[in-house]
């Protein structure tokens, strides 16, 4: 669980592709995802800046607390 | 579509205006839902919330990601609602294997479970498929959500080292 507040970030280094359940307390941050699909063309991928930007709307900023 | 229209318009009529209607809703008896998209920019939900006030007892109810269309951009979540006040009870909201709203940006892809219709915006849940070797988003912090993560499916890591140069970011 992932608290407010609380830096975080993940990766999947394995081979296969990872599918993971994702919980949101309360459902804010689901339009986020929408926001970033909305934002870029089929296929692409954003840029951080662009993704930093998204993240603003939804009271999320970066951290840098962990290497 | 073209239903859609011919419809639209034996129940609206042709004008765009309709300087009597708030005096007819006030008139209303019946028990009404009214339902309004909350990113509806021709009316918006101040609009609407306007409207269900001039209908005495009126319950007024926004579609989450819904614009000006409901009953076309988002029939699920419309016919729900509508079923819901009918029914008067809650409905189970059911995502069938394969099915949900997909977010896909990069190699990243969000399949929305629930959206926080179902649950007064308590809880959202998605399942998430991240490409392998793929970095996650840059570290942040939320201030007004809590989320959780949990593993559904993955391979365990391969023991040779990936180089970063070959890593595609992902963004969440």
């Amino acid at each position: 669980m992932v608290p407010p507040g609380a830096p975080h970030t993940f990766a999947n280094p394995g081979d296969e592709p990872a599918v993971l359940l994702n919980t949101f307390t309360p459902d804010l941050y689901v339009q986020y995802f929408r926001d970033l699909r909305d934002m870029i063309r089929p296929g692409g991928a954003p840029t951080g800046e662009a993704v930093v930007g998204v993240m603003a709307r939804y009271a999320t900023e970066p951290a840098t607390d962990y290497a | 579509m073209a239903g859609n229209h011919a419809a639209l318009a034996v129940y609206g009529g042709t004008s765009m205006t309709d300087p009597g209607l708030a005096a007819r809703l006030a008139a209303v008896r019946i028990p009404t839902l009214v339902l309004w998209g909350e990113a509806d920019r021709i009316a918006d939900p101040d609009y609407g919330r306007a409207y269900a006030a001039a209908i005495p007892g009126a319950t007024y109810t926004l579609l989450r990601g819904t614009g000006h269309l409901p009953q076309l951009e988002t029939p699920g979540q419309t016919l729900r609602a509508v079923r819901s006040a009918v029914l008067r009870r809650a409905e189970v909201s059911v995502v069938p294997p394969g099915e949900g709203e997909l977010t896909v940006s990069g190699p990243v892809t969000m399949r929305i479970l629930e959206d926080g219709t179902t649950t007064a915006h308590r809880l959202g849940l998605g399942e998430i498929t991240l490409a392998p070797h793929t970095e996650g988003p840059p570290q942040h912090r939320h201030a007004r959500h809590d989320e959780g993560f949990y593993m559904v499916a993955a391979r365990p890591v391969s023991p040779s080292v990936t180089p970063p140069t070959t890593r595609r970011r992902a963004h969440w």
